[in-house]
């Protein structure tokens, strides 16, 4: 991601209220991005789900904690770098469960697999870190 | 920011969510459709200004449906947005849920 320039970098607490505002900036970057309005809105989604779950998880139990959203211009889109210093997941509980099962959790993560093109996840004490991907032609065919 | 309201319309509960549902506002709406599911009453969700919704706020719909059909109450989706219809259709909940036009449009309460 070193060859990308970045657009973005905010730290916020890892409080839902956060949310609303964060999803803002995502709009206009993804607008400026030339996404269209239907890409920026799943753009936003995705990210926002993103933010959520470590907002819902990675501090659980405890005072919530600093979060870091970096957004990188891409030739073909957009890469976001979230991350947190709460308590990390092991990569097998980032799967998206079944849709055929009725029930009201787990459809974050079939909302960023759905939408994004690239999607890493490494914990780590220094910082657990998500990377995400997504490009311009989302929705057109795929 | 209120982000639902509850009114009595036609023997039916009608929650109506405005604006933005997420993380943070999903609370108020779960705990308003399932209040009125508690009570009894067939319910209705006015999607109608509803400009965003995540994972959070699917879920209090889904778990709505789930308390609806439990106790054999009616439990539908009203004049819902263009931008919430696109959501429930990646979670491919678009079938899953009875919708409808608006009030007008649902069988009457028996």
């Amino acid at each position: 991601m070193t060859e990308a320039t970045r657009l973005l970098r905010i730290e916020f607490d890892a409080l839902p209220e956060r949310l609303q505002l964060l999803r803002c900036l995502l709009r206009e970057l993804a607008a400026g991005a030339g996404f269209t309005p239907e890409q920026r809105d799943a753009v936003v989604l995705a990210v926002n789900e993103a933010c959520a779950n470590v907002i819902q998880h990675a501090y659980a139990g405890r005072d919530p904690g600093p979060v870091v959203l970096e957004a990188y211009a891409l030739e073909t889109g957009l890469a976001f770098e979230l991350i947190d210093w709460g308590r990390g997941v092991a990569s097998g509980q980032l799967q998206p469960r079944p849709l055929e099962q009725l029930r009201p959790g787990g459809l974050g993560m079939h909302f960023m697999q759905s939408i994004l093109d690239g999607m890493e996840y490494s914990p780590s004490p220094e910082g657990n870190r998500m990377r995400m991907r997504v490009h311009r032609e989302y929705g057109q065919g795929r | 920011m209120t982000h639902a309201e509850v009114n009595l319309d036609r023997g039916y509960a009608v929650v109506a969510l405005q604006g933005e549902i997420d993380l943070y506002s999903s609370p108020q709406a779960r705990e308003l459709i399932l209040g009125c599911l508690e009570e009894g009453r067939p319910t209705l969700v006015d999607l109608s200004a509803v400009s965003y919704i995540d994972s959070s706020g699917v879920a209090s719909l889904v778990e709505g449906l789930q308390k609806a059909r439990a106790g054999g109450l009616a439990f539908a989706l009203i004049g819902v947005s263009e931008a919430a219809m696109k959501v429930l259709q990646l979670a491919r909940l678009d079938t899953v849920f009875d919708v409808y036009s608006g009030i007008d449009a649902c069988p009457a309460v028996s």
